[in-house]
């Protein structure tokens, strides 16, 4: 897929993931990799960009299989950053279908 | 590479973090480490899935440099949050540094235009000599210093909005370039 394409792309990702339910990195990472091709180390910088900003919070879980989990929680102030970029997402979106499939425009 | 040598060289590459950041961060990539490993996958292929510790620490020491420039919006810091930004790669190297080097050339310009004006008095004296061509334009001279004095100003100004707006493009930056590895 192309570059350009994926750029900024990955917060939306990211923080719709955790908006349906509290996830650890790895796991995010799983998520995301399995349709989308990306360095995968780039989501930790991510995760921490988004901690400090307040979109979510984390807190550390046991788990009975493997080591402990660190999870990622949407805060509200995340939920309104979800919903404007993916509001923003669905209008790109649209217009570009929009202009290759030669729609009318709006 | 094996899940020590990344972590090791992951350490190494992000010794300007503060000691409890790096701490954090190197925590986050062994614990990826630990949990592929439960996967079933070896230590190379996540290792190799992650990326070079190098990229990863370049995305991250941009993102340091972003940080810090705006806590302390400097020109000094601000240029360092470029040029760690340039070296991420040809298109982040032309967003960046196009409009950085335009805008602080355009700055330094106006500084060296106000100096000649404000000094134009004395400039005039050193050729002239203390002569009545002199006294004649002295008027117009110090209305030229005057003038020099009101575009310093404006410089200051226009240094000042040049930097906040730096600033602003490479926060959006880092966050459009997320994805790295471009």
């Amino acid at each position: 897929m192309n570059v350009q394409f994926k750029k900024g792309v990955l917060e939306l990702c990211v923080l719709s993931l955790i908006a349906r339910k509290d996830c650890y990195g790895y796991e995010l990472v799983e998520l995301i990799s399995r349709n989308i091709e990306i360095a995968e180390g780039t989501i930790y910088p991510l995760l921490r960009r988004l901690t400090k900003e307040g979109l979510c919070t984390t807190y550390l879980a046991e788990s009975t299989e493997g080591p402990p989990r660190k999870y990622y929680r949407l805060t509200p102030a995340g939920r309104e950053v979800q919903r404007q970029l993916l509001r923003e997402w669905e209008l790109f979106v649209r217009g570009v279908q929009n202009v290759v499939k030669g729609e009318e425009t709006r | 590479m094996t899940k020590a040598e990344y972590l090791a060289e992951l350490e190494k590459r992000l010794a300007a973090l503060g000691a409890e950041e790096r701490a954090e961060l190197l925590a986050d990539y062994a614990e990826h480490f630990d949990h592929g490993l439960a996967d079933g996958r070896s230590e190379e292929e996540i290792a190799r899935r992650l990326g070079s510790p190098q990229m990863v620490a370049r995305e991250i020491l941009y993102q340091l440099s972003v940080d810090r420039a705006q806590a302390d919006p400097s020109l000094r810091r601000v240029s360092r949050a470029v040029f760690a930004g340039v070296g991420l790669g040809v298109v982040n190297a032309l967003a960046l540094l196009a409009p950085f080097l335009i805008g602080v050339l355009a700055a330094a310009a106006l500084f060296v235009a106000a100096v000649f004006l404000v000094a134009s008095p004395l400039l005039g004296l050193l050729q002239d000599g203390l002569t009545v061509v002199y006294l004649t334009e002295l008027p117009l001279l110090v209305g030229l210093a005057g003038a020099g004095l009101i575009l310093w100003a404006a410089a200051v100004q226009f240094a000042a909005r040049f930097v906040r707006w730096m600033l602003a493009r490479l926060q959006r930056n880092v966050k459009s370039r997320a994805e790295g590895n471009a």
